[in-house]
C-alpha cells in the first residue's frame, strides 16, 4: 500500500499531466487600467495628495470554458479610502445553444425594467461621501443560465446584486444588499416576439416579487414595436406600495428610405427596486455635447410619465438631421415637468470638413432652470490624410430664480491618424451653483496609442464636475484640479 | 496582494499574448431572430464592428463599414454589426440602421456580454477576425482616413 505522501506526489503528477496540454491550448486574455493622480477637488482644503487606482482582468479561456478574475486597488496617503479587492470572479460555459455562469455576471431582464448591470468601459467613478475610487459598473454574485433555441429563450438568475453607491471600503452587506431570483422566456412568432418575466427581490426591509409581460416585433416592412408592463405581485415588507407599485414602457419605431423615426411611452410609480438593481428607460436624449450632456434630466422611476420622439433625417450618406423632443413628468405634490427641444445638422459639408451644429431649449423645474437655451457647433477638418484638427465651441443661457447663468465651453483637439490626440479645452460659467464668481476651467490633455494594446493618456488642469451621462448611465463626476496619468493595456 | 499586483503590471507591460478566439455564441438579430456566430461568419474574413447609437464617431464609420461589406462580400468577408446599446436607446437602432441604408447584418447585444468577452473597452471598435475565429487585427476610435487602414489589414489578410 503507498503512503500517504506518495499518493499525494502520485495525484500532483497526474494533475500536471492532465493540465499541462490544456494550459498549452489554452489562452489567457486581459486588459488593466491604471490611474495615477496628483491634486484635488478644487473646493477641498485638505490639499493635494498622490493616488493611484489599478484595474486588472484576466481571463483563462480553453475550449467553450472561460475563467475570469477581476481585481481593483485603490492607494492614497489617506487609510479608509484605500482598499485591494477582488471586484470579479467568473466560471463561463458557452456553446450555440447555452450559457452558464458561476461567480460574477451582468444581466438584463426585461428591458432594464426588471434588472439592469452594467459595465462603463474605462469610467472610474469617486464619490463625494467616501472619496474612494472603484470601476463604474454592476454585477451579480451568483449564478445564471441562458438557454437560447431557435424561436425560445429562457433564462434564470439568483445572487447578490452589486450596489456600486457603495465602494469597496464598505462590508459585503451594504455592497451585496439585495439577493435576487429572477427567470425570463421569450418565443417567437414569424416576426413577434412574447416574453415573460419574473424577480423576486430579498433583503432586510423587504421581500418582493415583480412580474413582467413584455412584446415586440415588426410589421408592415416599415414599423417595429415594443410594449411592456411590470408590476408589484406581492411579498412582504412593502404593503403600502401594494398595487401602486408598476411600470409601463412602449416603443413604435418608424423607417422608410432615409427617415427613421422612434416614439417612446413612460409610465413609472414606485418602481425604484431594491437598493436601485433596475434601470427602466430614461427616454431622455444622451447627448455627446459637453454643456447638454451635463444638463440632462436624471430619470425618477418613483414617480415619472413621458414621452420622447427623435426624428432623423440622412441627407446623404454622410449626413443627417435630427430632431428630439422630450417631455417627462414628476408628480411629487407639485406637478415638475420637464421639456426638451433638440435640433442638429451633423454632416460633410466639403470634401475634408465635417461639421455639427445644434440647437436645444428646454424647462427643466426639477432643477429650477427656466428657457434653457444651448447651442454650439463642432467642425473636424482633416489635413491631408493623416492629420486633422477637431473645434469645439458650446454655450448655454438659463435664467434660475430670476438670476441669468451663464455657461461655455470650447476645445481644440489635433489629431494624428488615432494615434496621437493633443487637446486643449476651457470652460466658463457664472452659475452661483458652482462658484460663487464667474470662473474658468483651463486644462490640457494628450492622448497617445503607440499600437493595439497600450493608451496613454495625460490631463494637466482643471475640469468641471457635474452630472454625466454614459451608455445610457448617468452618474456625478468631481472636480478635479492637478495632473492625471493614465495608461490601458491589454494583453 | 501587493506583490500580485506588481506581478500582473509587468505581465500586461512585459508579455504579448497569442490572439484571442471568439467562442460560438448566440445573438438576437434586428428582426428579432436568434442567430449563430458560425452562421454570420465568412468563408474568409470576418468583420466586427461595436457600435452604439449615441456613439458619434460610431455613426460616423458606418457608412464607411457598408462600404467596406459591398466591396469585399464576394472575396468571403463578411461583416457584422454587433450594437451594445442599452435599453435606454435600443428603439432608436432599428430606425438609425434602416435610414443609413445599412444592409450587413446587426446582431443586438444589450447585456454587453460579447463585448466583455472580447476584451471591448472603447467605442467604436473594429475587429477582423480569420476563418478560425481568431480575432487577428483590432481598430479603436474612427477618424476620417481609418477606413483606408481598415481596408488595408483585410487585404494583408485575404
Amino acid at each position: 500500500m503507498q503512503s500517504p505522501f506518495n499518493m499525494l506526489k502520485y495525484l500532483w503528477s497526474s494533475l500536471i499531466i492532465l493540465f499541462v496540454p490544456i494550459v498549452v491550448n489554452a489562452q489567457f486574455n486581459g486588459s488593466m487600467l491604471n490611474e495615477y493622480q496628483y491634486g484635488n477637488i478644487p473646493s477641498d482644503e485638505s490639499g493635494d495628495f498622490n493616488s493611484i487606482y489599478t484595474r486588472a482582468l484576466l481571463d483563462y479561456q480553453y475550449k467553450d470554458f472561460r475563467l475570469s478574475t477581476g481585481l481593483q486597488l485603490y492607494q492614497t496617503p489617506y487609510q479608509e479610502r484605500n482598499y485591494v479587492n477582488l471586484s470579479s470572479a467568473q466560471l463561463n460555459y458557452q456553446t450555440e445553444k447555452i450559457s452558464v455562469n458561476v461567480g460574477n455576471y451582468q444581466e438584463v431582464l426585461g428591458k432594464g425594467l426588471l434588472l439592469r448591470n452594467y459595465q462603463i468601459p474605462n469610467a472610474v467613478i469617486e464619490d463625494l461621501g467616501f472619496r474612494s475610487k472603484q470601476y463604474f459598473y454592476t454585477d451579480i454574485l451568483g449564478a445564471s443560465a441562458t438557454l437560447q433555441l431557435k424561436n425560445m429563450t429562457i433564462k434564470g438568475l439568483w445572487g447578490y446584486s452589486l450596489n456600486n453607491l457603495y465602494p469597496p471600503t464598505e462590508s459585503w452587506e451594504q455592497r451585496r444588499y439585495d439577493e435576487l431570483a429572477g427567470a425570463e422566456t421569450h418565443f417567437n412568432i414569424k416576426d413577434q416576439r412574447i416574453g415573460v418575466s419574473f424577480l423576486s427581490v430579498n433583503n432586510e426591509l423587504e421581500e418582493s416579487y415583480y412580474g413582467m409581460l413584455h412584446s415586440g416585433g415588426s410589421f408592415l416592412n416599415y414599423f417595429s414595436y415594443y410594449v411592456g408592463y411590470a408590476s408589484y405581485l406581492g411579498g412582504k415588507g412593502k404593503d403600502d406600495l401594494k398595487g401602486d407599485s408598476y411600470a409601463a414602457y412602449g416603443s413604435l419605431n418608424a423607417y422608410i428610405n432615409s427617415f427613421g423615426l422612434s416614439l417612446e411611452y413612460k409610465n413609472y410609480k414606485n418602481f425604484l427596486l431594491g437598493a436601485g438593481v433596475n434601470e427602466p428607460p430614461a427616454l431622455v436624449k444622451e447627448h455627446s455635447y459637453k454643456l447638454l450632456n451635463r444638463s440632462t434630466h436624471v430619470l425618477q422611476p418613483t414617480n415619472e410619465t413621458g414621452i420622447q420622439l427623435e426624428v432623423f433625417y440622412n441627407l446623404n450618406l454622410f449626413s443627417t438631421i435630427t430632431a428630439n423632443y422630450t417631455l417627462a413628468n414628476n408628480d411629487f405634490g407639485e406637478d415638475l415637468t420637464y421639456q426638451e427641444w433638440f435640433l442638429e445638422y451633423s454632416g460633410s459639408v466639403f470634401s475634408n470638413t465635417d461639421l455639427k451644429v445644434f440647437v436645444d431649449f428646454a424647462q427643466d423645474p426639477f432643477k429650477g432652470e427656466e428657457d434653457r437655451i444651448s447651442i454650439g457647433s463642432s467642425i473636424d477638418q482633416s489635413l491631408g490624410t493623416s492629420f486633422g484638427v477637431v473645434f469645439d465651441i458650446e454655450g448655454q443661457d438659463f435664467t434660475r430664480y430670476e438670476e441669468s447663468v451663464n455657461n461655455f465651453y470650447s476645445g481644440l483637439t489635433f489629431r494624428y491618424k488615432s494615434k496621437l490626440f493633443l487637446g486643449l479645452q476651457g470652460e466658463y460659467s457664472t452659475d452661483s451653483f458652482v462658484t460663487e464668481d464667474s470662473k474658468y476651467w483651463i486644462g490640457g490633455n494628450i492622448q497617445y496609442k503607440p499600437h493595439n494594446k497600450h493608451t496613454f493618456n495625460v490631463f494637466v488642469g482643471e475640469r468641471r464636475g457635474g452630472p454625466a451621462c454614459s451608455a445610457g448611465i448617468c452618474y456625478e463626476v468631481l472636480d478635479f484640479r492637478g495632473v492625471e496619468v493614465r495608461w490601458a493595456a491589454r494583453l | 496582494m501587493k506583490i500580485c499586483f506588481s506581478i500582473i503590471f509587468s505581465v500586461f507591460f512585459c508579455v504579448s499574448m497569442e490572439s484571442q478566439t471568439i467562442r460560438e455564441f448566440s445573438a438576437t438579430s434586428l428582426d428579432n431572430n436568434t442567430v449563430t456566430f458560425s452562421s454570420l461568419k465568412g468563408e474568409g474574413l470576418t468583420v466586427l464592428d461595436f457600435w452604439a447609437s449615441w456613439c458619434k464617431p460610431c455613426l460616423k464609420s458606418m457608412p464607411y463599414i457598408e462600404g467596406i461589406y459591398t466591396k469585399y462580400k464576394d472575396q468571403g468577408v463578411s461583416v457584422v454589426g454587433v450594437n451594445t446599446d442599452g435599453p435606454r436607446s435600443q428603439s432608436k437602432v432599428k430606425p438609425i440602421v434602416k435610414s443609413l441604408n445599412i444592409h450587413y447584418p446587426i446582431i443586438l447585444d444589450m447585456n454587453n456580454n460579447l463585448m466583455n468577452d472580447l476584451n471591448v473597452l472603447s467605442l467604436p471598435t473594429l475587429l477582423i477576425v480569420d476563418k478560425n475565429s481568431k480575432v487577428i487585427y483590432r481598430h479603436e476610435g474612427f477618424v476620417k482616413g481609418d477606413e483606408k487602414r481598415i481596408e488595408e489589414e483585410l487585404e494583408k489578410y485575404l
